[in-house]
């Protein structure tokens, strides 16, 4: 049988998670692409960071990082009265980091794509840089920057490591829906499982379809 | 102010940079005349333009129809968007999202009759009902034109034009530089203009100024120029 408050806490993760991601994907993603700075590389590096770790051990980190203990922890409890880790603001500060660089990637690339010849032709038009970044360069990137933000969607609802670490499964708090699938399993509920499943798959086919249609209309420029 | 004994509203610069080309170039230019900058790929003449315009940095000073838009000495540095500039890039940098028409409007900000100003000039360089094009839509002919355009849609001090009609084959490259020629009749900005092609420049030019590695090693009229070059440019001529 469906979980559906599993489903349901799943897509509002990706969702708040997707909507907190998309001015850090903008302005990162803008930054990195245009910027000179010699440090530029060692910040993509930490970025990929999340990519190339096992979610072990990045769970590991947010455990310890944001546990009852840790300053972030503390703060968090004085001002909303519960801990970080085991609830759910805690797995949007988990899935935001884990997602970075799945949302700020895509939009440095785009904003790459972009050109300097074209910043250039809008600042001799008398364009400042803001005027620059919302006529000239958003309206180019934008495929990309969606394109990012809709993988971190989809990824958001697949997590798995990072969010049982963080979350601890909590039925109807943090058990998203593919540590619902997981408990199924254990339970030797396989036809739940598969619904389940089916489910997610259904989803993030849809979103990986919706990066591909965006993918052809950048290409169609 | 204009600095003692240059033109009162034509262009004066001292360029000093250290980068990918280094550069140490002085150049004046009277008002409504041409200077074709000449030298082998790599001698630095787009970076002396994109040094003008404030695109690079660079060191010395940089003055045109009398206002002051760098004075490294007295810590003068005008942004780019602030110079008014009109600037052909290589490969046009039209912006490929928008049509001929709002390519043009876009050197106007703030203009209200950005539109109607933006179709004159459309019609001034032969485009008129091509406005809803995209530059996809264009050839590269059309495209040039477009670029033009937009470097006079702001009314411009100076006009810089970085081998502006390399991509068009040659009929249509004289009658480019005949719209030129038309603008440069009608107006006293001097021209700035970028060229490998000896012939362009003696067509178009009032002044060349040879450049090799950076540096300036000739300047003067360029009839006179060509006819009696010295050791140096006879020596770049050749080879």
């Amino acid at each position: 049988m469906m979980d559906w408050t599993a489903l349901w806490l799943s897509l509002w993760l990706g969702t708040v998670t997707t909507a907190l991601l998309a001015p850090v994907s903008l302005a990162l993603g803008h930054w990195l692409a245009v910027t000179r700075w010699r440090g530029r590389a060692l910040v993509e590096a930490l970025l990929i960071l999340p990519l190339v770790l096992p979610p072990t051990v990045i769970g590991f980190y947010l455990l310890t990082g944001l546990g009852p203990q840790s300053l972030p922890g503390r703060a968090w409890a004085a001002l909303f009265g519960e801990g970080l880790v085991f609830s759910f603001s805690g797995l949007v500060v988990a899935s935001l980091i884990v997602n970075l660089p799945f949302a700020v990637q895509p939009a440095q690339r785009a904003f790459e794509a972009v050109g300097q010849p074209l910043r250039d032709a809008a600042a001799t038009c008398g364009h400042s840089a803001w005027r620059c970044f919302w006529r000239i360069e958003l309206p180019l990137a934008w495929p990309g920057v969606v394109t990012g933000l809709v993988l971190a969607f989809a990824h958001t609802l697949g997590e798995f490591g990072v969010v049982l670490m963080v979350g601890g499964a909590i039925p109807g708090r943090t058990r998203t829906l593919a540590l619902s699938i997981y408990d199924r399993v254990q339970a030797f509920d396989n036809h739940g499982a598969a619904m389940m499943a089916g489910m997610l798959m259904a989803i993030s086919f849809a979103a990986v379809a919706l990066v591909f249609v965006l993918g052809r209309r950048r290409h169609a420029r | 102010m204009p600095a003692e004994g240059l033109p009162a509203e034509g262009l004066s610069a001292a360029i000093r940079a250290h980068g990918a080309v280094a550069l140490d170039v002085a150049i004046d230019v009277a008002p409504g005349q041409t200077m074709a900058l000449v030298g082998a790929s790599g001698a630095g003449k787009t970076s002396v333009l994109r040094a003008i315009a404030g695109l690079m940095l660079m060191t010395g000073h940089v003055r045109v129809g009398g206002h002051v838009w760098q004075d490294s000495a007295a810590g003068v540095l005008v942004p780019t968007r602030r110079r008014r500039i009109g600037m052909v890039f290589q490969d046009g940098a039209l912006f490929p999202h928008m049509t001929a028409l709002e390519n043009i409007a876009q050197a106007m900000p703030g203009d209200t009759d950005a539109r109607d100003r933006a179709a004159a000039l459309l019609a001034q360089v032969q485009l008129a009902g091509l406005e809803n094009r995209r530059p996809a839509q264009l050839s590269g002919g059309q495209q040039a034109r477009v670029a033009l355009a937009r470097a006079l849609a702001r009314d411009p001090e100076i006009l810089l034009l970085d081998e502006p009609f390399a991509a068009v084959d040659r009929p249509v490259r004289r009658a480019l530089l005949a719209l030129v020629a038309q603008v440069r009749a009608s107006s006293d900005m001097p021209i700035l203009f970028v060229t490998h092609d000896m012939a362009e420049a003696a067509a178009s030019a009032d002044t060349l100024c040879f450049l090799v590695d950076g540096h300036s090693i000739e300047t003067g009229p360029a009839q006179a120029l060509l006819a009696n070059p010295s050791s140096r440019v006879r020596r770049w001529l050749d080879g």
